[in-house]
């Protein structure tokens, strides 16, 4: 029989709870042990987990235990020291995204996994979205073109007030809205249409007296694409966070959100919709959304294969130095190039 | 404790924002419903044509609908079936203070009323200790606003039922069927993206007839781990059903929807949402044909 993959998970927060859900529902995978620093954490699973080993200590979870892999799951600024932490042991991690709270923070951790066999992929789950991919396999599909000019915002109705927390505090965050929340529409930008090139980008707080609450970006692409991109925590009736991207092709266009696709090809003058509905496929356990399921899956697949995941911490240090970008030229108020 | 549910029971999605078919109809929704009074008209009607149960989440608009519907008249007419908490209000507050944040924010309302004053000796300080106590209150809170209500069954937002199914956590779902068939003398009930593995885990736990509302559709939307699974589960287990997304959230013709429905068995009620006078009319007329009374 196949070794059991043994899991640790550091922060037992939304995002911690919901892998530690998905992991201990997959077949050939067992939450061993779980790190949180407050005691409740411990408290609470203590009585829904009681056979899983509960640690206020990261550090001494993974010394302790005999982990293959370990989800990361607290506030961003403590990623990469957590992440290194892995690294030095050998064992594989995922990080939620984003990875880091700046590009030189991640630039030090791709450095040290020089040499050092350890799976790691960062929580872009956008890519294990039905309408996403379907999406990307259109584009890539060569029918409508070349991209021409994009639109594409991402908001949710979220901070009509100052927040308090981690996010909302720069430090520990590493920015607002952009940094954490439309860095998965800069990802699923990238992800579609390759590297940027430029951003001339604006950003503005509201309620939160230290990050942004509103940002706007016009980005150049190294295939020629341009356009912009505009995201926002402060937007009325937006009950979930919406991404929406419409792109024009020499020979087409589409558009893609988390609900629908649809494309128009000049070939056959037609516009065709897909939506969620039509692209559906069931998961083992869904809990608050299939791509997590498909995402946890996919790492652990990775891991047990020994091959390295296409969103590994290299992919989001790109993600991360247009973000980087977009502020820098926030403050600048000027176009800043990414190298 | 009479485990009848009516057999249609009318969604409140439509009123707070929610849509699966696509968040452009939800936001459609809430600027329709943004006046309450519309809302409580769709009620009026739905009872008017015969429908006899209403669900409705926690939402912080519940008050405000119930409110209206006890002017109106339609109290004694109605049966609610609460789904709590409202998951979504949760993850939102999560994001906005943290978990300790949210936690702290539920638990205000206990720490001023004089009622929870008397139930908890010694107050939020020792909720925390103790995570049943606090589950607990937690259900006593949400479910405030139904007190001077007719209410038939207490549904579980699937957001925390398949947590709790995930974590394979036998011991909470033991907890709330006996605190809502104690305290609250109704139906304690499920709802679940995953029917399949919740009814063969409550099969193994000894959890006999759940009731449990789950999608039921023709093209298999929401329907883990896969619709051929969910009917052969449908079909084996000691079940009773109250089918939502019969329409794959709006995707399917109602015809279609609800002839693959009603030739299923076990389907004791559906779940339907309605935004307007014809909707509701060509809704109903054709689960009253179908076999919803």
């Amino acid at each position: 029989m196949e070794k059991e993959i043994n899991a640790g998970i550091i922060g037992l927060g939304k995002m911690g709870i919901l892998h530690t859900g998905i992991l201990n529902s997959l077949e050939g995978v067992k939450v061993t042990a779980i790190a949180d620093k407050e005691s409740i954490i411990k408290k609470i699973f203590g009585n829904v987990l009681p056979s899983v080993r509960k640690y206020e200590s990261y550090k001494k979870m993974l010394d302790e235990e005999d982990l293959d892999i370990v989800f990361i799951t607290t506030p961003t600024s403590l990623h990469v020291e957590m992440a290194e932490e892995c690294i030095d042991r050998g064992i594989n991690f995922f990080v939620e995204k984003p990875l880091g709270t700046s590009r030189e923070e991640c630039k030090t951790l791709i450095f040290k996994t020089e040499g050092k066999s350890v799976t790691n992929m960062v929580g872009y789950c956008k890519h294990f979205v039905d309408t996403f991919s379907k999406a990307k396999e259109l584009i890539d599909g060569g029918n409508l073109g070349k991209p021409v000019y994009l639109t594409s915002y991402m908001y949710v109705s979220q901070q009509f007030s100052k927040g308090s927390g981690w996010r909302y505090k720069k430090e520990a965050s590493g920015g607002g809205v952009l940094s954490i929340l439309a860095t998965h529409l800069v990802d699923v930008l990238l992800w579609f249409f390759g590297d940027v090139t430029s951003v001339d980008g604006h950003i503005k707080p509201y309620y939160s007296k230290e990050v942004e609450d509103f940002v706007h970006s016009y980005l150049m692409f190294k295939n020629g694409l341009e356009g912009y991109m505009d995201a926002s925590w402060s937007v009325r009736n937006y009950r979930l966070p919406q991404i929406n991207i419409e792109v024009q092709f020499e020979k087409g266009m589409l558009v893609v959100t988390e609900d629908y696709v649809k494309y128009f090809s000049d070939v056959n003058s037609k516009f065709n919709i897909l939506y969620k509905q039509d692209l559906y496929k069931g998961v083992e356990v869904d809990i608050g959304g299939a791509e997590y399921t498909r995402e946890d899956k996919y790492f652990v697949d990775c891991v047990k294969n020994h091959k390295p995941a296409e969103l590994d911490i290299f992919y989001a240090y790109k993600v991360q130095c247009v973000i980087d970008a977009i502020y820098d030229s926030a403050n600048k108020k000027g176009s800043v190039e990414i190298m | 404790m009479n485990s009848d549910i009516d057999p249609i029971i009318l969604g409140h999605n439509q009123f707070i924002g929610v849509s699966h078919l696509s968040q452009e109809v939800a936001r459609t929704g809430v600027e329709r419903f943004s006046d309450i009074k519309k809302a409580v008209d769709i009620i009026k009607i739905s009872s008017d044509m015969g429908v006899k149960g209403m669900m409705l989440s926690t939402h912080h608009r519940a008050k405000d609908i119930l409110d209206l519907v006890a002017d109106e008249g339609l109290s004694d007419k109605l049966k609610f079936y609460p789904l709590i908490p409202y998951a979504q209000g949760y993850v939102r507050k999560v994001n906005e203070v943290g978990i300790m944040g949210l936690l702290n924010e539920i638990l205000k309302p206990a720490g001023m009323s004089d009622k929870f004053k008397i139930l908890f000796k010694g107050g939020i300080s020792f909720l925390r200790k103790d995570f049943i106590k606090l589950l607990e209150t937690l259900l006593d809170i949400e479910l405030l606003t139904f007190n001077e209500f007719n209410v038939k069954a207490i549904f579980l937002h699937n957001v925390l039922t398949d947590l709790g199914l995930a974590l394979q956590a036998e011991e909470i779902f033991g907890f709330y069927i006996d605190h809502i068939k104690e305290n609250y003398n109704v139906v304690p009930a499920f709802g679940t993206m995953n029917f399949a593995k919740l009814v063969k885990s409550f099969d193994e736990w000894g959890i006999k007839k759940p009731l449990v509302m789950a999608s039921f559709n023709k093209v298999g939307f929401q329907m883990n781990p896969s619709r051929e699974e969910c009917e052969l589960i449908l079909r084996d287990y000691d079940v009773d059903v109250l089918a939502m997304s019969t329409l794959a959230a709006g995707y399917l013709k109602p015809k279609d929807g609800y002839e693959y429905l009603f030739s299923l068995p076990k389907i004791k009620s559906v779940v339907v949402g309605v935004s307007t006078r014809e909707h509701a009319e060509e809704t109903f007329n054709l689960l009253h044909q179908y076999g919803g009374k």
